[in-house]
């Protein structure tokens, strides 16, 4: 018998209109709790929806057979993308076992907390920040039976009412954590994986949903207890392919070329990709990381408008962009870069300035992903567009949406969401919420959105789910 | 260990990237336009000044979308195409000379290594170690910026050093403890024969 069930709901799942395309990442997020949850004694039950393989993994009576059997505490785990289908299965798992505890955590219902507790009795508990201690305090106060006021950094309904306990502070020193569970998986299931070197982000980009997340607020690990972990892994596992994903994990000169050298003096023969930032970079420390094994780096680019790069707080400018990508073009065999289009103050003098940097860098050999603006609860554009900053409104309009996420990560069918019957209760939810999925919306998209989605079609950009035709009349 | 690294997938966000590395419906036009800026910057003020007229000398087309974007554009704009160029000033060095202030016997030996390391900049099976079982690419042979960073250098502890690496690089790799049948297995054709033409020219340069 487990004390409790965690449910992996983070998923890259992603349906075109010939194929569905899976990637299995290893859930750090939860193994780190399936960690401390071990070491104080409870017996935990973990499941990964990514390992499910039904037919239609967004059918909710799959998932009830899915959590067959769970635990009397079910905590789920869930992004924004696929937290209007984890509530649904929240609410059938709590319609058909009314005695579970159920817990939601992960950025998914981050900023729409109380939101959440009033629309949905079944939501019991979310976890807000991060779940390493806040966990253990929660499973002491409910397997004693204790009230839930005196755990810090939950959310919870009591009397019928949300309450709102106040936030937990800040782990600091990170080395201090259990590494995840790696033990409790099936590793050669998995395609990425991923590692933690940090927390947090001290940038305040406006769009940026994961920096409000931490407050802006950065921890990092030792680079010791990094490349310890990337030995675990490696010797354990045979894990040759690292997945570095931290918003900050490029965060200083210094750190940067100490882990490439500490990296390089352990001799492990591994490679590792990462995410990195514009103007934290230079021609030094990219050379260090080509030389310590790093193959693949990813630039969130975002604008080629000086304007742009302004208003959203970026930090840098397209010529400075230009310059690293360029640089890093030549030292690495993979290069992304990341731009984000739809911003409500990015006019088409701007978006064509992208427009421009995106050609230019393909040309290059870059790997170029534009991604339509996702106005995510938690995000400063979000807010300024509640207090009207912007006029205009947000609307769904899923057949416009290139980067449309209910069912995954993205979907897309020759310019149109192909809805399935399965799925449509899930766009039926997510037009009855807006305000807990503003994510899913679209400011302005006849004059905003659609313009532009058919200048990244006519240039090749979406060449596989849309033609001009097709953009031109809104889904009935 | 799965035989997947996720290399040709995303990590977190964006899509499968396979169909993004063809090229995308950029017409000949502009591709030839994005060349000539990197070379003439003169050519983006004339651009920018006369778009139509400028287009018409150098004989180029655009699409109208193509064209609605180059007028939405200023020379600072047009100016990025310069990047790679400046980024690549040391590559160029190889194939087009080298300072004057660079040692007859260094730009020798250098270019030597240069014309050797060019065929790797456009293997990613190399780079990536698909084929050479973790070991890593980089190590058994410098990128093309350490050796044009070389190019730099007249320094002759650098040189020597540079020379030993890659003959180390190359030890390392022969010392794995595979059988004939499996280090065939993991070296392509071609990563095969250019390591055997790395070996012979490395031999050829420490004589």
């Amino acid at each position: 018998m487990h004390d409790i069930t965690l449910v992996n709901m983070n998923l890259l799942y992603i349906v075109y209109a010939d194929r569905v395309d899976r990637e299995l990442h290893v859930p750090l997020g939860l193994l780190y709790l399936v960690s401390v949850l071990e070491e104080h004694g409870y017996r935990v039950d973990l499941r990964d929806y990514q390992l499910a393989t039904g037919a239609n993994l967004f059918d909710v009576e799959y998932a009830l057979a899915f959590l067959e059997d769970s635990a009397p505490i079910v905590g789920f785990s869930c992004m924004a993308n696929l937290l209007p289908y984890t509530l649904l299965v929240v609410q059938a798992l709590k319609a058909r076992h009314p005695e579970k505890t159920v817990v939601l955590g992960g950025t998914g219902p981050t900023a729409v907390e109380r939101r959440i507790l009033q629309k949905f009795d079944a939501v019991d508990v979310i976890v807000r920040g991060e779940g390493e201690r806040t966990i253990v305090d929660l499973m002491d106060a409910l397997t004693a039976g204790r009230g839930l006021h005196s755990v810090a950094g939950i959310s919870y309904r009591s009397n019928g009412s949300p309450v709102e306990n106040p936030p937990r502070p800040r782990i600091t020193d990170l080395d201090t954590l259990p590494w995840p569970a790696y033990h409790r998986l099936d590793m050669a299931s998995y395609q990425g994986y991923g590692l933690v070197t940090s927390r947090g982000c001290p940038y305040r980009c406006t769009f940026c949903s994961v920096a409000p997340i931490w407050e802006h607020q950065a921890v990092l690990r030792s680079v010791q207890s990094v490349v310890a972990e990337m030995r675990h892994l490696f010797e354990t596992y045979g894990v040759t392919m690292f997945l570095l994903q931290d918003e900050y994990f490029v965060s200083n000169k210094v750190r940067m070329l100490d882990f490439c050298s500490t990296l390089k003096s352990a001799g492990l023969p591994v490679h590792w990709k990462c995410f990195t930032r514009i103007n934290l970079v230079d021609e030094e420390m990219l050379c260090a990381m080509a030389d310590a094994g790093c193959v693949h780096v990813r630039y969130g680019v975002e604008s080629g408008s000086d304007a742009v790069l302004r208003q959203v707080a970026k930090g840098f400018t397209a010529r400075q962009a230009s310059e690293i990508i360029a640089l890093s073009a030549q030292l690495f065999p993979e290069v992304d870069a990341f731009f984000i289009w739809g911003f409500p103050f990015e006019t088409m003098a701007d978006f064509y300035k992208s427009v421009f940097q995106m050609v230019l860098f393909r040309s290059w050999g870059v790997r170029v992903l534009p991604c339509l603006l996702s106005f995510l609860p938690q995000t400063a554009i979000y807010r300024d567009y509640l207090a009207g900053k912007y006029g205009g409104v947000l609307r769904f309009r899923p057949d416009l949406t290139p980067e449309y996420v209910a069912t995954g990560h993205e979907t897309s069918s020759a310019g149109h969401i192909a809805i399935s019957p399965e799925q449509q209760p899930l766009f039926d939810f997510v037009t009855a919420c807006p305000d807990l999925f503003p994510g899913f919306l679209q400011w302005e998209p006849e004059t905003n959105v659609q313009p532009k989605l058919q200048v990244l079609c006519d240039l090749g950009f979406y060449s596989d789910m849309c033609s001009a035709s097709e953009i031109a009349s809104p889904m009935s | 260990m799965n035989d997947h690294d996720s290399s040709g997938l995303t990590i977190v966000g964006g899509r499968p990237d396979e169909e993004r590395k063809e090229p995308s419906a950029i017409s000949a036009g502009l591709q030839a336009l994005l060349h000539r800026l990197a070379e003439n910057p003169s050519l983006a003020r004339d651009l920018v000044a006369n778009p139509e007229g400028t287009l018409a000398v150098e004989g180029l087309t655009l699409t109208p979308i193509e064209l609605a974007m180059l007028h939405h554009l200023d020379v600072e704009d047009l100016g990025q195409t310069r990047a790679m160029t400046r980024g690549a000033t040391r590559s160029a060095m190889l194939t087009k000379g080298m300072p004057s202030d660079v040692e007859e016997e260094t730009r020798r030996r250098l270019a030597a290594q240069l014309e050797l390391v060019a065929p790797f900049a456009g293997d990613p099976d190399f780079y990536m170690g698909e084929r050479t079982r973790g070991i890593r690419p980089l190590s058994i042979y410098p990128t093309p910026f350490a050796v044009a960073e070389a190019l730099l250098r007249t320094s002759e502890d650098f040189r020597t050093a540079f020379l030993a690496d890659s003959q180390q690089a190359i030890l390392t790799w022969s010392d794995l403890p595979l059988g004939d049948e499996e280090r065939q297995a993991l070296l392509s054709e071609s990563v095969r024969k250019r390591l055997e033409q790395v070996a012979r020219n490395i031999d050829g340069l420490a004589s």
